[in-house]
């Protein structure tokens, strides 16, 4: 796949984006070099770390220009993000980059102190609404970057993204800076996507509201890592941060295809007793997990391990030993979140070890098989799933890239259709998992195979299963939309698109 | 758009339809189109609509498209019913 | 496509959406309706939309059937007349009570089709029995016009015209069953089993398609595409019995090309009708997808 190579040297040009290469296959770039350093420190026994936030930000000595961090565990309930900013921002602080592991529709808060210039520059996973139309306007210093949830621990790691300050949203906290997010009234679950900060920020914070003086039972961020810690009140909404119990698609055209993913994976010689997989957590995917359940039952598989982000589908099966063990980054649910504190099965795993590829080997690695959506798909199989049909930012890499890299069949469920939309095109808006990765797709209107993948396309033929060419499968959604009037995107760069070996792999069009 | 009372309807407000309001005029075609995927459909929409009043030599006309995320076939059918609603009506 | 009628899926003929989905649940049939889905105001409307739609984008993995309204309304003839040059490959009559809205109809597609210049039957016709004398005519209904190839009964409608009294377990229409399934057999036509209205009711539904098999039906109507998958599970063959066919059809294949008088399997006497179904077996499961050597 060919990126171009001048606006490759455009991207060269920003500040912090001079060594970036152009994507060159999903496992071509190697790593070079060591970790990065991270400074020492002594804390003495009895000394006090908790204190207000002014006395933590002058302490830590955070001035003008500085990258600051914060975790999306809290997904849509999060208060900490703003309640932290508003303090750097009275404190007249400027120029900082606001580097997260996502932004979901709640940041939209932080629009005011992006446009006094508190925040210049984003580095992220996802961007969505309100800040999302912010950074498409051009508005930041420099293009947004857009990265995995593997290519960030990798930037953390290797020391590309240095963070000078980590607030960590902690629902959990000793006082010795112990933290956990399965303890709390604003229990989250999983931590894993704060703990490549923890370990290498220079200054690492607590921000909780569930502080207490025992030391905790259950830690997910060692004491070792924090240096302070702050109380509040809240630090998120319950309803935002957990789901209600995710129900299963009620859809008849979503049912079909997910029963055909169940069906594809079912005739393949990845289904049998002791896979790992990845199953998402919307209704589509929940709806998959239950054929491949149903098909787990009536075959007598069970499954050695689940790897990825947890609802109360996953407990539900982990709990019927219908798969052994878990490795876990996120929970979506109240269920996830207590099984985790409480099952011994049931691991917290950090983002780093869930998908960093530079590593001796991400749980990513595991996968026998991945179900993934898309909001997009081309004709060589690339996924899109950052922005929608008009090249508007509305969703994320996430794990998407990470898991489709390491699992042996990635199969994605997705409408051919979205309203009159087509989401089968010759090239997606946005290419954020390369095609190479992506092994079947799966629509309503039927089943296509990436040709690279003979043996699964010899593995479900003759088993009554829609099976077409991926051109044929364009071809019916051209007939169904229509002419479509061709997208005019801008020329003008406002977000790169990280893969996630830290190559680049496509941009961000100004709208 | 204005309408009088010699206007017809035709279609639901059901996801994948399209509402068409339309009025046989004395002169010229005036066809409003409201869409999400405007961007996207506007002018394939605009050609469906001229297509059936072509076809039933609708000279003139007011036309008012309230889109649903309908397909090219659904926007002629509908507009088709229209126009005949519409003739049936201006023969009373 | 497959040749069999397991599966026949309304379709509401005034929406949209559900017209593009329609060829994606796998039914062997689609029947689109004007009848009772489509109100009285919009009778027009959906004409002309399955019109469109088939014009636009006919599906091609299955049979497309056009539910008409019944012959004394005025809907009947623009029915007609503006389904037939689209060659649909039925149209199903509800409301069919005689031998002669058989061959009133069947007239009425003979003119559409030479006005259209298509072959001389190629429209075939389907007939809904839902009243006590169309029960009563099954057998003639079913004669009525060498265009039907299926009767069906309406369950519904046959109920209201009886004055019957809704079961559970439907035993008062026990009898307009099995007289719908012997006139179909007697006429050289399908049976089509009735429609089962509470879809929700998975397992109600699957014992009820299971009790129509039993009777002698060979396809069903249904109205939601999650009602699809049952109906094959209960008329597809298994794996088993799969097996068994290929063996019966290739020792009766054998014996016919030594001249044998008689067919034998495992030391048993294999008679034309075992032969007969087995072969119906294979239709089946070629017709489900499944490979047969």
């Amino acid at each position: 796949m060919m990126f171009d190579h001048a606006l490759m040297s455009e991207i060269n040009k920003f500040p912090g984006y001079e060594n970036k290469k152009a994507f060159a296959g999903a496992f071509a770039t190697l790593p070079d070099g060591m970790m990065a350093p991270r400074s020492l420190k002594c804390v003495k026994p009895g000394t006090n770390k908790k204190f207000s936030l002014d006395y933590i930000l002058d302490a830590v000595g955070l001035k003008d220009g500085m990258t600051i961090s914060f975790h999306h565990c809290l997904r849509n309930g999060d208060a900490v993000m703003r309640y932290v900013i508003d303090a750097i921002a009275k404190k007249g602080i400027r120029d900082l980059t606001l580097a997260v592991s996502s932004l979901s529709a709640v940041q939209d808060c932080l629009l005011p102190y992006f446009e006094q210039g508190v925040i210049t520059a984003i580095d992220t996973s996802g961007n969505r609404g309100k800040l999302g139309a912010y950074v498409q306007k051009g508005k930041l210093k420099k293009p947004a970057i857009y990265r995995t949830h593997g290519g960030r621990a990798r930037a953390i790691e290797t020391g590309e993204l240095h963070i000078d300050v980590a607030f960590i949203a902690a629902p959990c906290c000793d006082k010795f800076g112990n933290i956990n997010g399965v303890q709390g009234k604003s229990a989250c679950g999983s931590l894993g996507y704060a703990m490549p900060d923890a370990e290498y920020a220079d200054h690492v914070v607590a921000i909780t509201d569930g502080y207490t003086e025992k030391p905790l039972d259950y830690v997910s961020i060692p004491q070792t890592q924090v240096d302070y810690i702050t109380e509040i009140d809240s630090i998120g909404d319950p309803k935002g941060i957990t789901t209600g119990s995710i129900r299963v698609s009620k859809s008849p055209a979503e049912l079909i295809i997910s029963k055909y993913a169940a069906d594809v994976i079912g005739f393949t010689e990845y289904f049998r007793d002791g896979m790992v997989f990845q199953f998402g957590s919307g209704g589509m995917a929940i709806a998959t997990a239950g054929y491949i359940r149903e098909k787990m039952l009536a075959r007598g598989i069970v499954a050695d391990a689940g790897v990825g982000g947890v609802s109360g589908f996953h407990v539900q099966m982990l709990n019927e030993g219908l798969i052994k063990t878990f490795y876990d980054p996120q929970d979506f649910d109240l269920t996830a979140i207590s099984s985790l504190g409480t099952n011994p099965k049931h691991h917290e795993i950090s983002a780093s070890a869930y998908a960093n590829p530079f590593s001796a080997s991400p749980y990513v690695n595991m996968l026998d098989v991945t179900v993934l959506s898309a909001t997009e798909i081309d004709t060589d199989f690339n996924v899109n799933v950052l922005t929608d049909s008009y090249g508007k930012l509305l969703g994320a890499p996430g794990g998407h890239p990470d898991s489709a890299a390491g699992a042996k069949l990635t199969v994605i469920t997705m409408p051919l259709l979205r309203n009159r939309l087509p989401m089968l095109l010759d090239h997606v808006s946005t290419i954020v998992t390369p095609g190479e990765t992506v092994d079947v797709l799966v629509t309503e209107y039927g089943i296509a195979v990436n040709p690279r993948r003979q043996d699964i396309s010899d593995a479900l033929k003759g088993k009554g299963l829609p099976l077409k060419s991926i051109e044929e499968l364009k071809a019916k959604a051209d007939a169904l939309t229509g002419k479509v009037a061709p997208l005019e995107l801008s020329d003008e760069i406002c977000g790169i698109v990280e893969y996630r070996d830290g190559t680049i792999i496509d941009i961000i069009h100004k709208i | 758009m204005e309408f009088t009372d010699k206007a017809v309807k035709c279609g639901t407000d059901k996801k994948g339809d399209l509402q068409v309001t339309l009025e046989i005029t004395g002169d010229g075609r005036e066809i409003e189109v409201h869409s999400k995927v405007e961007k996207k459909f506007g002018a394939a929409i605009r050609a469906a609509v001229e297509e059936m009043l072509d076809l039933h030599k609708v000279a003139a006309a007011k036309v008012l498209v309230e889109d649903l995320g309908a397909l090219d076939f659904a926007v002629k059918a509908r507009v088709e019913t229209a126009v005949k609603r519409a003739l049936a009506k201006e023969e009373k | 496509m497959n040749s069999l009628y397991r599966t026949l899926l309304f379709v509401p003929g005034n929406n949209p959406g559900q017209l593009v989905k329609a060829e994606i649940y796998g039914a062997d049939s689609v029947i689109f309706d004007l009848e009772d889905a489509v109100s009285v105001h919009e009778k027009d409307a959906a004409r002309d939309l399955v019109r469109h739609y088939l014009l636009a984008m006919r599906p091609d993995n299955c049979r497309v059937g056009i539910r008409i309204n019944a012959q004394d309304t005025p809907y009947y003839e623009k029915d007609v007349r503006a389904m037939v040059p689209l060659k649909p490959d039925f149209l199903r009559l509800p409301k069919s009570e005689t031998a002669e809205n058989m061959q009133k109809l069947d007239a009425l597609i003979t003119e559409c089709e030479k006005k259209a210049g298509i072959e001389a039957g190629s429209v075939k016709i389907i007939a809904t029995i839902e009243t006590a004398l169309g029960v009563y005519n099954a057998f003639q209904i079913a004669k009525g016009s060498p265009r039907v190839i299926a009767i069906g009964l309406g369950a519904e409608d046959f109920r209201t015209d009886m004055k019957m009294t809704r079961s559970d377990d439907g035993q008062e229409i026990l009898f307009a069953r099995n007289l719908i399934s012997l006139s179909a057999h007697a006429a050289g036509v399908m049976p089509l089993d009735y429609v089962y209205s509470n879809f929700a009711n998975m397992e109600g539904f699957t014992a009820d398609v299971k009790f129509g098999k039993m009777l002698g039906f060979t396809g069903k109507s249904v109205i939601h595409p999650s009602q699809v998958p049952l109906v094959h599970e209960v008329y597809n063959p298994t794996d088993k019995e799969i097996e068994h066919a290929k063996r019966v059809v290739a020792a009766y294949n054998e014996a016919m090309a030594r001249n044998a008088g008689v067919v034998a399997l495992d030391g048993k006497m294999i008679d034309m009708p075992i032969v007969t179904r087995a072969k119906n077996t294979l239709e089946y499961a070629k017709a489900s997808g499944k490979e047969i050597e």
